[in-house]
């Protein structure tokens, strides 16, 4: 049974600058980086949550550069966002209707192919507002 | 990212803005100093919700963006460019933030275990007596040297009109 990822709303908060997705895990205070692939991904599985084969598919049509061991590096990121907490999965079959993948990303707005990744960059401490 | 804020430092900070903009009763915040004494105190916990330009209003407590820091005042006047701001127990003393910095409203505290929200009357008792302050003071300190110095000097213009004085380029 194909099994769709979306990103875990309710645990993360997160927002792009510079094309770069910053994402804080709210319970434990840790947060993270995104490379650009990384990042494209992310804002598409929040849209739209994808198995892994949609993933695969709507990367191979969008990067002209993508390398043969495309669906071992995006398994690789998902399952680092499995891991890290920062996405879930659900049976494909509990959606209440399936909808398609995404289509291909304009050229225009792709960075050149990396292997997408996540990486810890720390963890806050508990946030002061300063009267000051 | 704020102006000279070393470059490492920027997802950090999108972080702690994340972090402010998910705070609730699960998740507070902590205040920090004497400024806002008594409404806010040292080690408060208080909740900030994201918040809509249109929906902010004089009396409202609010956190915003300054370099790295979250300063939290209470807002005394809107205008185009953003916000007038004032600290209870800095009187002297007014700031401004401009609504790109804004980041969310206070809308509840606790303290010593107790909860207060925006809605009980504690809360809006010193709201509207932080904003009597604040109008007397303008009253005092803007208004008042204004209506002074006119009074002043109107005795000086009723003799210049009974031309016992002469005009004022004639001194």
């Amino acid at each position: 049974m194909p099994t769709r990822y979306r990103v875990h709303d309710s645990n993360v908060a997160w927002r792009v600058a510079d094309d770069e997705a910053v994402v804080l895990h709210t319970d434990s205070s840790a947060y993270f980086g995104l490379n650009q692939v990384g990042t494209l991904l992310w804002v598409r599985l929040a849209e739209h949550p994808m198995t892994l084969e949609q993933v695969t598919a709507w990367a191979r049509n969008s990067f002209h550069d993508a390398p043969a061991g495309l669906s071992k590096e995006l398994s690789t990121f998902i399952d680092d966002l499995l891991e890290l907490n920062l996405i879930e999965g659900e049976d494909s079959t509990e959606a209440a209707a399936p909808r398609p993948a995404p289509g291909p990303t304009a050229p225009s707005e792709l960075p050149r192919w990396d292997p997408p990744a996540v990486e810890r960059f720390g963890e806050l401490e508990k946030l002061i507002l300063s009267g000051e | 990212m704020a102006v000279g804020q070393p470059e490492a430092d920027g997802p950090r900070l999108i972080a702690k803005e994340l972090q402010l903009s998910v705070s609730s009763k699960q998740r507070t915040l902590y205040f920090h100093g004497e400024s806002m004494r008594p409404f806010l105190v040292e080690g408060d916990e208080v909740v900030v919700e994201p918040v809509e330009r249109s929906s902010v209003r004089p009396g409202d407590v609010i956190t915003y963006r300054h370099l790295d820091r979250f300063p939290t005042r209470r807002v005394m006047k809107t205008t185009e460019e953003g916000l007038v701001l004032w600290c209870e127990n800095w009187p002297d003393r007014t700031f401004r933030a401009a609504w790109d910095d804004i980041l969310g409203r206070v809308v509840a505290r606790r303290r010593a275990g107790v909860w207060l929200a925006a809605s009980d009357l504690p809360w809006r008792i010193a709201r509207a007596a932080a904003r009597l302050r604040w109008e007397l003071r303008q009253a005092r300190h803007v208004m008042l040297p204004e209506i002074l110095d006119r009074a002043r000097r109107a005795p000086r213009k009723v003799l210049r009109m009974v031309r016992i004085l002469p005009p004022p380029g004639n001194q």
